[in-house]
């Protein structure tokens, strides 16, 4: 049983460098459980619970903004002016591209109920550089003004680089975290943009609180992810989150879905 | 089991007898007898097997002369490591603690 100490160099370089993957905490040992089609160590048998109400909202275009805000809805259609201010207090907010399109609002009456933008949906003209974490002045918005009454009461920051949270966005592309930055967004929700107006552009997934999310759930047999349903989309968004910050904490769950991820790398 | 703290008198082995294993490139299949599990190791955790097997060792002596198993420095192979790779397996019930 011992064979393996007589293999060459190059057996003991791939074996160092799976130690030092040990040391990083990596599982050196995988079980499989009574199914065949499910090799899951212990370890990665790791679940999470979402402590608070998570609000995901879904535009066309593949962006995302996560938070607790609430957002009526009437016959499939939200209510616009909640909307916007969903996505101004967002905790983290990514962007276009990042959900796939079956997560996305199925069609988008670009008729809306009282003023038709250019795209039917929320514009954050120039795309990356208005994300994250107090984005500034961004006005560059073509949406109509007019039909944008949310602007005028409540939202005192807006187009104004001195709110609390506000930053220099130069159009680069900045960070997802914690978008509530009071940022502006001019020119947003020019689909049905009136305080009465309702949009369709948009699909929301809630996830309850003290639900318990086990990644593993959505491993298939191959190791290939199925995500699916609300929490599948808060994995996948926390995996977008991974690939750009890493495991610093900021995300819920995100050491659970490391680990995973971690191991799947060595396989 | 340990199944809690680890006495340093306590003296730990794996019977190759209890096992089937099966390698398939740098991963080694064992299917426990004891169990009916079976679990994947890599080429470390295999290496902590093949330590075990034969000649019953204490964790201290497992965590002394590991390194050295490996053919690494020990600052390679920090005590910490060593002691939790041995848990692992231990876990899965792949080492026995031979009872005085």
């Amino acid at each position: 049983m011992s064979n393996n100490q007589k293999k060459d160099g190059d057996f003991l370089a791939r074996r160092r460098q799976l130690l030092k993957l040990g040391a990083a905490g990596v599982p050196m040992v995988l079980t499989l459980k009574a199914s065949a089609t499910q090799p899951i160590h212990s370890a990665l048998d790791c679940a999470f619970v979402i402590h608070n109400k998570v609000k995901i909202l879904v535009d066309a275009d593949g962006k995302a903004w996560m938070g607790d805000g609430n957002i009526r809805e009437k016959n499939g259609k939200y209510k616009s002016q909640d909307i916007k201010q969903f996505k101004n207090n967002a905790d983290y907010v990514f962007p276009e591209y990042t959900v796939p399109e079956r997560f996305r609002p199925d069609e988008c009456d670009e008729g809306g109920d009282s003023c038709s933008g250019s795209s039917g949906y929320g514009d954050d003209d120039s795309g990356y550089g208005s994300y994250g974490g107090g984005y500034g002045d961004d006005d560059g918005g073509d949406g109509d003004e007019s039909c944008d009454s949310d602007d005028d009461g409540g939202y005192g920051g807006y187009g104004d680089d001195s709110g609390g949270h506000s930053g220099d966005d130069s159009g680069g592309s900045s960070s997802w975290r914690h978008g509530g930055g009071r940022g502006d967004d001019d020119g947003d929700d020019s689909s049905g943009g009136g305080n009465g107006g309702w949009t369709d552009c948009y699909k929301l997934y809630e996830i309850d609180r003290n639900t318990t999310i086990t990644p593993s759930d959505y491993l298939n047999g191959s190791g290939n992810w199925n995500l699916n349903g609300p929490n599948g989309l808060y994995l996948l968004l926390a995996g977008k989150y991974l690939d750009t910050y890493g495991n610093d904490g900021g995300f819920p769950g995100i050491s659970c879905l490391l680990s995973i991820l971690n191991y799947l790398e060595m396989q | 089991m340990s199944a809690g703290p680890n006495s340093d008198d306590w003296v730990w082995v794996v019977d190759p007898d209890h096992f089937i294993i099966y390698e398939i490139g740098d991963t080694t299949f064992v299917f426990s007898r004891l169990s009916g599990t079976t679990h994947m190791l890599n080429l470390v955790s295999r290496a902590m097997l093949d330590f075990l097997t034969g000649k019953p060792k204490t964790l201290g002596e497992v965590v002394a002369g590991f390194a050295d198993y490996l053919q690494v420095p020990k600052e390679e192979c920090p005590s910490g490591v060593v002691r939790r790779l041995f848990d692992e397996l231990d876990d899965v019930g792949l080492v026995e603690r031979i009872l005085p």
